[in-house]
């Protein structure tokens, strides 16, 4: 399939790939113009039916993915998570929660690390100050050359 | 950082405008959007996108979505399952989305995301609300069935507009009361606001009052202020210019929110709960017998604390709970901890906050919160036939939606929590006219034991009359009556003879229960 060329009336691109190319997947040069941004935040997010991908544009080299679990998304621990984010001022890429399965949740988090101004330690530490997690994991991601 | 003047800009946003939409997969035709509220404010085409976004939803969870093209938007997407006798798998595939104009921060995001958890969680708990999405196909069911439908259908809507509201006040809240507050900053437009307060006033007499009181201070530039920001219209007829004030701003200290937060979350902390709720009726029973100037000018002071960047933020913080002191160094970089301790110091100066030990630890707590009240001026709050404000602290507060999905609380936290309800409620109507001319005769000490649990909570109250019987009261008396708090003090002073006997012999240390 022939790719059209994107106009103010696109919403989207659309490819068919075989599975052997779908590995180099690329984003076409008009679309990556648009952006000044030297590097991309590629978040995969693999579904039942279908592979997410968000894609976004920053000047960072690191970032730091949290993930917390939890047994479920009450509104008590998501406004403890804005209380933190608000506090920290932390620079959120990037957000999504999803519950797996019954008393288990999982939120993320993408944040730039060059605009962290806690360490990581004190980052996992507030937390897990949130009460009624099961779990904090900090990872960092370093830009790929 | 956080917390330290000069170190961040408080970014100075405007109003945000939103949406709220209520999807749900149809069985015939696929998701749609069943409810959207403000109701014109998308259009079919609109809708149909957000409804389409329900297919990248597979689990109970949030997303956030970006529109692309000529719509241009955010929206924040929480998708969610209820139980339901009609649906295949007997379950409704729902999503609640809340629709940004405009970018928000993401500390925002995750507020309006707790609210729509909220709202999600009160469809869970209810067994029949399923019913509210069969609306469209009404007669495929009997008469019985009929009613239920529309009455579960009402019911979401209310739900729905209430969800609106709480959101946008999360979005608002942040934007308008700094921008009153900086409005309110300069002392002519504080006095000029004042001055209108009593009635209309020509302009050239206002401009008379002004040039005398403010002889340095630009007329022409303070109207346009006051008129950008809607708080005067500038009527002429003829050859009569009248400047009307249209609404005019109480800043008052009230209870902080963040108590009923903590309280509903884990019944374990009910302890010190029970602490800082007496120091914050501690700080009550001083405020509410202040005179209306000694409040005006608190008040005043107030609103150079919310104007201050730096004061703000630490309020902001402590809104949401109380911090550990000892952690508190380690929330900013090593430069900013003076201007971190400056802060605390003058908000403890101002008996915003207090240092609160608990057990070998020392906390920073919020005792009084500031709020921004819009209201209408004197002279037209007087032609407005009954209008009583809702007092949003206790409302908020007298939730009905269960703690957690599937479960209902306990007897003794939904007694304990009206209880609660009704005691900060009475705070907040307190600030009426009549009540600052009674002065209390003795404090009376109230303490209740859930009958159940034997849980003991104690209020102290110079004003709470009929506290014999609050004691008593259970979850459902107490609905009733909290509505007659406000027919209680309009009458005489002295209240019942019950009530004031107890008043005058009660002892403040006694924690007897009353009979």
């Amino acid at each position: 399939m022939r790719l059209k060329k994107m106009t103010k009336n696109d919403l989207s691109r659309g490819q068919l790939l075989p599975r052997e190319r779908l590995a180099a997947l690329r984003i076409p040069n008009e679309i990556l113009e648009n952006f000044s941004e030297r590097n991309f935040l590629v978040v995969i997010a693999p579904r039942s039916n279908i592979i997410k991908i968000n894609v976004f544009p920053t000047d960072s080299k690191s970032i730091v993915k949290v993930l917390i679990k939890l047994r479920e998304f009450s509104p008590y621990i998501v406004k403890k998570i804005a209380s933190i984010i608000r506090r920290l001022s932390l620079p959120n890429l990037f957000t999504s929660g999803m519950c797996v399965e019954e008393n288990r949740c999982i939120y993320e988090a993408y944040i730039d690390k060059s605009k962290l101004d806690v360490s990581l330690d004190d980052l996992r530490a507030s937390f897990e100050e949130i009460g009624d997690i099961q779990a904090v994991e900090i990872t960092e991601l370093n830009l790929e050359l | 950082m956080v917390l330290a003047v000069g170190e961040m800009e408080w970014s100075r946003r405007e109003n945000v405008v939103i949406t709220v939409t209520l999807s749900f997969f149809h069985r015939k035709i696929g998701p749609i959007v069943l409810l959207a509220y403000p109701e014109q404010s998308l259009s079919e085409n609109e809708k149909m996108r957000i409804a389409d976004i329900m297919d990248q939803a597979f689990e109970e969870g949030f997303f956030t979505h970006s529109f692309s093209g000529d719509l241009g938007k955010t929206s924040m997407n929480y998708y969610f399952e209820i139980y339901s006798d009609w649906a295949r798998g007997n379950k409704e595939m729902l999503m609640i989305s809340i629709i940004f104009e405009q970018a928000v921060s993401s500390d925002l995001e995750h507020l309006v995301l707790s609210k729509t958890i909220g709202f999600a969680e009160k469809l869970k708990a209810n067994k029949e609300i399923y019913k509210a999405f069969y609306i469209n196909d009404l007669e495929a069911y009997d008469a019985a069935e009929r009613e239920l439908i529309t009455q579960m259908n009402e019911k979401i809507r209310v739900w729905i507009k209430e969800l609106y509201w709480a959101a946008l006040e999360d979005t608002r809240k942040k934007t308008q009361e700094e921008k009153i507050a900086n409005t309110l900053l300069s002392p002519e437009i504080y006095q000029t606001i004042k001055r209108l307060g009593v009635g209309p006033i020509s302009l050239e007499d206002l401009k008379e009052w002004f040039t005398e009181n403010f002889p340095d201070s630009d007329f022409e530039a303070t109207l346009k202020k006051l008129e950008t920001e809607k708080f005067i219209f500038i009527n002429t007829i003829g050859v009569e210019t009248y400047i009307l004030l249209v609404r005019d701003v109480k800043v008052t200290r009230v209870p902080p929110e963040c108590v009923m937060d903590i309280f509903t979350m884990d019944v374990g902390l009910q302890a010190i709960v029970d602490a800082y709720i007496e120091r914050v009726a501690s700080f009550f029973n001083d405020y509410e017998v202040l005179s209306e100037e000694e409040k005006e000018r608190d008040g005043r002071t107030l609103v150079k604390f919310v104007a201050n960047p730096r004061t703000y933020k630490v309020l902001s913080q402590l809104r949401s709970g109380p911090i550990l002191k000892r952690e508190l160094p380690g929330l900013v970089p090593e430069r900013s901890l003076k201007s971190l301790y400056q802060t605390l110091e003058e908000l403890q100066r101002q008996r915003i906050i207090e240092h609160f030990p608990w057990k070998g630890e020392e906390y920073v707590i919020l005792i009084a919160d500031v709020q921004f009240s819009i209201k209408f001026p004197n002279y037209l709050e007087r032609l407005l036939p009954g209008r009583v404000a809702k007092p949003t602290v206790a409302e908020s507060f007298r939730a009905t939606s269960p703690i957690k999905p599937y479960a209902t609380p306990s007897e003794p936290q939904k007694r304990i929590r009206e209880k609660l309800a009704f005691f900060f409620q009475h705070l907040q109507n307190r600030g009426k006219t009549e009540r600052q001319e009674r002065k209390p005769k003795a404090t009376a000490a109230l303490t209740v034991i859930d009958d159940e649990s034997r849980e003991i909570f104690a209020i102290e109250d110079p004003f709470l009359e009929g506290w014999e019987k609050l004691a008593k009261m259970g979850a459902q008396d107490h609905q009733d009556e909290g509505e007659g708090v406000d027919d209680r003090e309009r009458e005489s002073p002295g209240g019942g003879e019950e009530g004031k006997g107890n008043a005058e012999g009660g002892d403040a240390d006694d924690p007897t229960p009353p009979d």
